[in-house]
């Protein structure tokens, strides 16, 4: 199941040389086993350390097996750390494991301290140079919510190493330089008390030392000697031969004259370490505070104090640099600590409110809101999921006064950061208005907004911190907050792949559990067609309705092989608009198609669902198909019958006109032809009796006579004599011979053998290999004499039966009786 | 009923009609309208015989002939130079192919409306 979300690549994307690296490595040959197994926790670790740009390296499983990034590998020597992927630990880069393995150790087994062990590292690369690392190592949950591996994060301190290196050996220097003072000055003592003191070297002294030096005369301490480094750091003031009270007041309120009048009184030395001390600042006279070690030294001449000497050194850059080392540290760690709140996180929401906190955090601003995009990839708006230090509903209408073309950078991938105060920015303001409007409501006096960007670069968010008053945003909280919105898009691609993992087990739980009740219900096959690899998957029944045998797959192009060249157009119209995003119309269609093996035409029903990605994308369908040739089989059928009936219908109806046309134009009186219209409509309608009987499919020879014979032979006794074998005919002939008969009893009745009392007819048949031999003849009748003209009936008998029935039909009036001689082909039996 | 002669003149007409009395009350129809019946065929092998010897200026021809169509006997009597008529009971419909915009008469006939047929083919020809 996870193979269909996470492929390989994909998590183990990026992370440039080292990355490949990864990529490239046998993981299977690793306790890990292939990357396709690894957990989530992993997945994201791995994520994690390859989007940081600060050198990582996790450890993870029972044998703590090793991955790290690109920046870790630059920070030990490439070579070295490329050797030591993917092995256990202490394997490979052993320089390193021996400082972290006991606390890498420590956080495995969960008994290190809460939010982990921080430690001063130190490693040589191959040029034997020392890289001096800050390493914080925290635990990692794994699958089972225990520890799943360690993460360290490394911060490289070389440089702020260096630099208090360099200030201790300048203390030493210092040290060094004041016994060498002291000891000039017991030679000027020696000197004075020989009354010769070398001025000259003293101050020559004084202006080489790089520490700062001063000399104060007489109890009100006016300055002798200063020399340049204390110049400096008295701001170019003009100082020598002035009271320390004139040209420094601001040290008054600060406790530092009372402190000189103390040495000046008691003779005794002060040393003062990490001491504050307020320096008011030409040109703009801003008190700007300096961290000082320095030493008051009373100057003694014959046990007397004459003056006070000062000497010390300036450590205010030193502190900056530690306190910004401890800033970073903090912010290390809060970074670490986002992180570890993001990894437990698989909601969108609380992953925005934790990044929304952590950036206030992080940077000390007073608002955070991150907002989310909540359109398609060419910048639809945004929407605030979550606000920080401000009223979420509040924050939304800010950001919607603000217009969307003030977060047009962020979907550039591109960092927007405004201070109102400065100049630049006032004549900026109208364009970009976020601020602005943020104006409005609350007092900004700088913003920061950075874009959360997929791992396809697509702008999920964006997280906006803001500070009412105070000190501008600067490049270290823009970086931060870089860093931080980079563990939060790595965390909101996770969740929502994670969403989309659950999202699909859902659909295809639901859809599988459908078609089971509706396999077992119905006789409908099922299939399911991944579209990235085009394979097929297919059931037993969908094989055996497409006859495709058992074990052969199917795949999408064999299934358009196999449709009916008339439907192929429609089916493929039909998916498509199917898996159009845009569109997404029901996949439900009827199709012919060809066996596989048997070739045989076969109607069957398609239906399908498309599941689409989070990104819009068809990814599969999964649908049914039922074998309904049955069905279209008897809609077939009964089209025909519908066809035939009318047929029927128009062909009697023409019937009717026919008889009744040929009945009336040959009339001699309209009663007359009345009546002949009647009987002739009866003996049509009696013949169709018989064949309905037959289901139309024939009718018998004896049967067309029978009903002849009951129509005129009501009152007598029979007097027909009909003798001959079984002939079957078609419901054609049957017809054209019950109308045909029909006028022969019709004439023998008014005129012929059955008019009088005795007359007999007597009608006989016989077959002679495939043709019918058939005679009507009266007799015992009156007298006949043949009709001036010929009637409807022997015209139908000599013309119209004959061409029928391709043979030959003649009627004869002889004087003894009317005889009608036909002579036919019959088909075959059967 | 007398119809008179057409304007075009007595035709030679062939009729192809598998019920025999529909057949005859068309000869009769036909005669009135001053027109000569040379030849009558029922099923789809007699006409088809006829079809290729019978001199005529017009067929006149069931669609249905027993079940199967007529348009074999039409193909022949069209490369014969023949005009065709049809008479169907199933409208348009009952048209299809090469003749699906052939003309037509209607089962049962309204005899002006074969007038009205024939002397259309006989402005086409």
């Amino acid at each position: 199941m996870d193979g269909a979300i996470y492929d390989h690549p994909r998590f183990l994307a990026g992370g440039g040389e080292t990355g490949k690296l990864a990529r490239a490595h046998d993981w299977a040959a690793t306790a890990l086993g292939p990357p396709e197994i690894w957990p989530q926790e992993l997945r994201f670790g791995v994520r994690l350390i390859f989007n940081a740009g600060q050198p990582m390296a996790l450890w993870w499983g029972g044998e703590l097996t090793r991955l790290h990034n690109d920046a870790f590998a630059r920070m030990v020597g490439g070579a070295r750390a490329g050797s030591a992927m993917g092995r256990r630990a202490g394997d490979g880069l052993q320089d390193v494991w021996e400082q972290v393995g006991s606390a890498v150790r420590r956080a495995q087994t969960g008994s290190a301290v809460e939010g982990g062990e921080r430690m001063l590292i130190a490693v040589r690369d191959v040029l034997d140079r020392v890289t001096w690392l800050r390493c914080s190592i925290s635990p990692v949950e794994g699958e089972d919510g225990r520890p799943g591996g360690v993460l360290a994060i490394f911060d490289d301190v070389t440089r702020q190493r260096t630099d208090a290196e360099r200030l201790r050996d300048s203390e030493e220097r210092l040290l060094e330089l004041n016994a060498e003072l002291a000891r000039e000055r017991d030679a000027a003592r020696q000197a004075e008390r020989r009354q010769a003191l070398d001025a000259a070297f003293l101050q020559e002294l004084f202006d080489q030392a790089p520490s700062y030096m001063a000399v104060l005369r007489g109890p009100n301490h006016a300055f002798q000697l200063v020399n340049p480094p204390a110049l400096r750091l008295l701001g170019g003031r003009d100082v020598v031969g002035r009271e320390i009270r004139e040209v420094l007041p601001e040290l008054e309120s600060q406790g530092y004259l009372k402190l000189l009048d103390e040495v000046f009184a008691s003779g005794k030395p002060f040393v003062g370490q990490g001491m504050a001390l307020g320096l008011r600042r030409p040109p703009d006279g801003r008190i700007e505070e300096r961290w000082l070690d320095f030493v008051l030294q009373p100057i003694k001449r014959d046990d007397a104090v004459v003056g006070v000497f000062i000497e010390g050194v300036d450590n205010t850059e030193r502190r900056r640099a530690d306190l910004a080392l401890i800033e970073h540290q903090r912010r290390l760690e809060l970074l670490n600590h986002a992180a570890a709140r993001f990894a437990g996180q698989l909601d969108v929401g609380g992953l925005a409110q934790t990044a929304a906190d952590a950036g206030r955090e992080l940077t000390g601003a007073e608002v955070g809101i991150f907002l989310v995009a909540g359109g398609g990839r060419e910048g639809g708006p945004l929407r605030v999921s979550a606000a920080s230090g401000v009223d979420a509903v509040l924050a939304a209408e800010l950001i919607e006064a603000a217009g969307w073309t003030a977060f047009e950078p962020l979907f550039r991938g591109e960092v927007i950061r405004i201070d109102t105060a400065s100049p630049a920015e006032a004549r900026r303001r109208d364009r970009r208005s976020f601020l602005a409007a943020l104006q409005k409501e609350l007092p900004v006096r700088s913003g920061v907004a950075a874009p959360v960007l997929s791992q396809a670069g697509r702008l999920i968010g964006a997280l906006i911190l803001a500070r009412p008053a105070g000190e501008a945003f600067a490049d270290v909280d823009e970086q931060a907050l870089v860093v931080l919105t980079r563990q939060t898009a790595v965390a909101m691609d996770n969740a929502s792949r994670h969403h989309a993992a659950q999202r699909e087990i859902l659909v295809r739980s639901e859809a599988e559990h459908q078609l089971a009740l509706a396999i077992a219900a119905t006789d409908l096959g099922a299939w399911d067609l991944d579209l990235t690899t085009r394979r097929l998957s297919a059931s037993d029944r969908c094989h055996q309705m497409f006859d495709v045998p058992l074990g052969v797959e199917m795949t999408l192009a064999d299934m358009v092989e196999m449709i009916h060249p008339e439907d192929r157009e429609a089916v493929r119209d039909r998916f498509r608009r199917a898996t159009d995003p845009a569109r997404r119309d029901e996949y439900d269609i009827e199709y012919r198609i060809f066996g596989y093996c048997d070739g045989v035409e076969r109607w069957v029903a398609a239906r399908g669902i498309v599941v689409f990605d989070e990104e819009g994308v068809a990814v599969r369908v999964t649908g049914t198909t039922l074998d309904i040739t049955a069905r279209k089989r008897s809609e077939e059928h009964l089209r025909l019958l519908v066809n035939e009936l009318n047929h029927r219908v128009k062909n009697s109806l023409a019937m009717v006109q026919a008889v009744a046309m040929q009945t009336f134009r040959n009339a001699r009186n309209l009663d007359e032809a009345r009546a002949a219209f009647d009987a002739r409509l009866v003996a049509l309608a009696k013949a169709h009796d018989v064949l309905t009987a037959e289901n139309w499919e024939g009718a018998d020879l004896q049967q067309v006579l029978a009903v002849v014979v009951a129509s005129h032979s009501n009152q007598q006794s029979n007097r027909f004599e009909l003798e001959g074998p079984e002939v079957r005919l078609s419901p054609k002939t049957a017809v054209s011979l019950s109308m045909a008969l029909h006028e022969l009893a019709t004439n023998a009745v008014k005129y012929g053998a059955l008019s009088g009392e005795t007359g007999e007819v007597s009608v006989s048949w016989f077959k002679q290999g495939r043709r019918l031999h058939l005679t009507w003849r009266e007799s015992g009748g009156p007298p006949v004499t043949p009709p001036t003209r010929k009637g409807f009936g022997s015209r139908l008998i000599e013309k119209g039966l004959a061409t029928e029935l391709g043979g030959s039909a003649r009627v004869t009036y002889h004087p003894q009786g009317v005889e009608c001689v036909l002579e036919a082909p019959i088909a075959e039996e059967g | 009923m007398d119809l008179g002669a057409t304007p075009s003149g007595a035709l030679n007409v062939l009729l192809v009609e598998d019920e025999i009395m529909i057949a005859m009350l068309m000869e009769d129809v036909l005669a009135d309208m001053g027109h000569v019946v040379v030849g009558v065929a029922c099923g789809v092998e007699a006409a088809l015989e006829m079809a290729e010897t019978v001199e005529a200026d017009l067929a006149i021809l069931d669609v249905n002939l027993d079940g199967r169509p007529s348009f074999p006997v039409a193909d022949v009597l069209r490369r014969r130079g023949v005009p065709v008529l049809f008479a169907t009971g199933y409208g348009a419909a009952g048209l299809d192919g090469d003749y699906r915009d052939a003309v037509f008469i209607n089962k049962p006939f309204d005899s002006r409306e074969l007038v009205g047929a024939i002397s259309l083919i006989g402005a086409a020809a």
